[in-house]
């Protein structure tokens, strides 16, 4: 990296730093550190929501999904604006009109408070968790291309959020993520102008999305009806829905973000901003990975996108092998770019037959090269066990590094960073909040002053903090971070949810039913996921029904039915 | 539970549209737009 890079990517995170804990200076309630006094307009909700769920991930592993797989992914976040709507509808109202800090209040006022405490739990064990792996996820992408020291990064994201988020609470997290969403837009927007200026000029753009088209990276929306495809129409807007709808209305992190509405018309609009232009920004993070897939139809793409791990091969015993493969993957993008120039020619005469011709050999060109990079994977296993052997990841991260001009690479740097620190600000901000009034002040120090649990909030944050960042020191043990960190989520969220939907909409049961169900649901959860086969994203809807299901069976025929009154 | 926040104002109407309802009925006919523009999008380069 070059000197202006560093200047740009230090100089965008230290203002963050600097900005939030100066402007949020001298919080003097727990009400004004926990919900920012309450008073935030709708657009800074919005962004604020839509920061916590950007994660650094999103910009590493999202253009490499759209690489390999297509737009596809983009129908997960069908469902979304739906959940939006029904949470405006049903979820803020009520959390307004009892005035609560945290979402598991309301579990006390509706059931008891045994069922609030196992709301809380589930919570702080899932996120408490997942915030450890939002640390290191980016780190070790980072630290792998960029040779910095794994532990130092995790603890220099760690402590940059830690260090305004205790010190200015709900209204620092808020304060950032504004600036943070607008690197992230200003960022994704650039990267994706310079995609798109270094496509060949000659060839034109619609014949070049119609090579990306034709190769299945513009398959957008997919009507296929299979139980086992993770991303068509269907999955996007019945799974998306029950995951944004636990998600956003029962995970603290993002419940926190839109408490802080001055009312609930601010509140509203926060989220159906978020249900607006979620997609379309998820639209033009996968773009950039189709023109990025276009950009190495004419240039030569590694063999393997994380060429540090690369390098590593080379300096063992199956150098030659893997050099091998290197040539014939060579040979055949060659081959495959005087193709491409030709099908693109195809294309803009409307030659079809010809078109199609070149087609079907330049996808038996990419099949070979794919069975290629399959094989140099098999030699990296071979070479260094305990490689990474998946370089979805490193796609965007690597193309960045090579191809991006002095001072970008530092912006877009800068956007990586600000996506992890905003999301684990978030994070922090809402286990802290949760330990503090969910545990601390409800069960062991009632009637304390303000102020104290004030300090005892900042308290709690820091410990999280500490705690994420020692448990990112382990996370490397775990397989697969993204996968980790929903495979975790779906333990949880199934459970929590179906709390919520009996407390919402099955208004006769109690809280004695609604706990024992819950404990059965999870317990049958983690059944499902330690010795069954069943795919991990089923388990919100299974650990949901399963919730809602038991809970009419004991309040029917265990219990005597008791008539709750709603909130 | 945080006594010194606002009362709620569930009744207020929000900027622009006539009701919630018009509002809502925006945000999903957008959705279903723009999974119309996608279908359109995936038909035309495929």
């Amino acid at each position: 990296m070059s000197p202006i890079d560093w200047i740009v990517l230090g100089g965008t995170l230290a203002f963050i730093v600097i900005y939030g804990v100066w402007k949020t200076r001298g919080a003097k309630n727990i009400q004004g550190y926990l919900l920012g006094d309450q008073n935030m307009p709708w657009w800074t909700i919005g962004l604020s929501i839509m920061a916590t769920q950007a994660s650094a991930i999103t910009f590493l592993s999202t253009p490499g999904q759209a690489f390999d797989d297509g737009m596809r992914f983009i129908q997960f976040y069908f469902g979304l604006p739906i959940a939006m709507v029904v949470l405006s509808i049903t979820f803020v109202p009520i959390f307004h009109r009892l005035k609560v800090f945290t979402a598991y209040e309301y579990l006390e006022t509706r059931f008891d408070l045994k069922t609030r405490l196992l709301g809380a739990a589930l919570f702080l064990v899932q996120r408490g968790l997942a915030a450890g792996i939002t640390i290191y996820a980016p780190s070790i992408v980072l630290t792998s291309l960029l040779g910095w020291n794994l532990a130092a990064t995790n603890i220099f994201i760690g402590t940059l959020v830690i260090i305004y988020t205790v010190s200015g609470g709900t209204k620092a997290v808020s304060q950032t993520q504004k600036h943070q969403m607008a690197i992230m837009f200003g960022g994704i927007i650039l990267a994706g102008i310079m995609v798109l200026s270094y496509l060949p000029k000659d060839i034109g753009l619609i014949s070049a999305l119609k090579v990306a088209g034709r190769m299945d990276k513009l398959n957008i929306v997919t009507f296929n009806f299979d139980i086992n495809d993770r991303y068509n129409i269907w999955s996007g807007l019945l799974g998306g829905f029950f995951l944004a709808l636990s998600y956003f209305g029962t995970d603290q992190s993002q419940v926190q973000r839109y408490l802080t509405g001055r009312s609930i018309t601010e509140s509203r609009l926060g989220l159906l901003m978020n249900g607006m232009l979620k997609i379309p920004f998820q639209f033009i993070i996968l773009f950039i990975g189709v023109l990025i897939f276009l950009f190495y139809q004419f240039n030569r793409p590694p063999l393997f996108f994380n060429e540090v791990v690369q390098e590593k091969v080379y300096q063992t015993e199956f150098s030659e092998e893997y050099k091998q493969l290197d040539k014939q993957h060579l040979a055949l993008f060659d081959q495959k770019k005087v193709k491409i120039i030709d099908w693109t020619s195809a294309l803009k005469e409307n030659d079809e037959n010809r078109s199609a011709n070149i087609g079907a050999e330049v996808k038996a060109l990419e099949r070979s090269m794919k069975a290629l990079e399959r094989d140099a994977e098999a030699v990296i296993s071979k070479a260094l066990p305990n490689a990474e052997t998946q370089d979805r990841d490193y796609v965007f991260i690597s193309f960045i590094m090579k191809y991006m001009p002095k001072g970008v690479i530092g912006l877009l740097l800068a956007m990586i960073l600000s996506a992890a620190m905003s999301s684990t600000s978030s994070e922090l901000n809402a286990l802290g909040s949760t330990t503090t009034v969910d545990i601390y002040k409800r069960n062991f120090a009632k009637e304390k002053s303000d102020r104290h649990y004030l300090q005892a909030s900042r308290w709690f944050t820091f410990a999280w903090g500490a705690f994420a960042i020692s448990f990112a020191a382990f996370a490397g043990l775990l397989e697969n971070l993204i996968q980790a960190v929903n495979i975790l989520g779906s333990l949880f969220y199934g459970t929590i949810l179906g709390i919520f939907v009996v407390a919402f909409y099955v208004k006769w049961i109690n809280g004695t039913a609604v706990f024992i169900a819950a404990i059965i649901a999870e317990l049958f959860v983690l059944y499902c996921f330690f010795f069954t086969e069943i795919a991990y994203l089923n388990f919100n809807l299974i650990g949901c029904a399963v919730v809602v299901f038991v809970s009419i069976i004991i309040q029917k025929f265990t219990i005597n039915p008791i008539k709750t009154e709603s909130p | 539970m945080n006594k010194n926040a606002p009362a709620a104002e569930d009744q207020e109407k929000p900027p622009i549209f006539k009701s919630w309802n018009t509002l809502y009925a925006f945000v999903i006919s957008q959705l279903f737009l723009a999974i119309f523009l996608f279908y359109l999008i995936t038909i035309y380069f495929s």
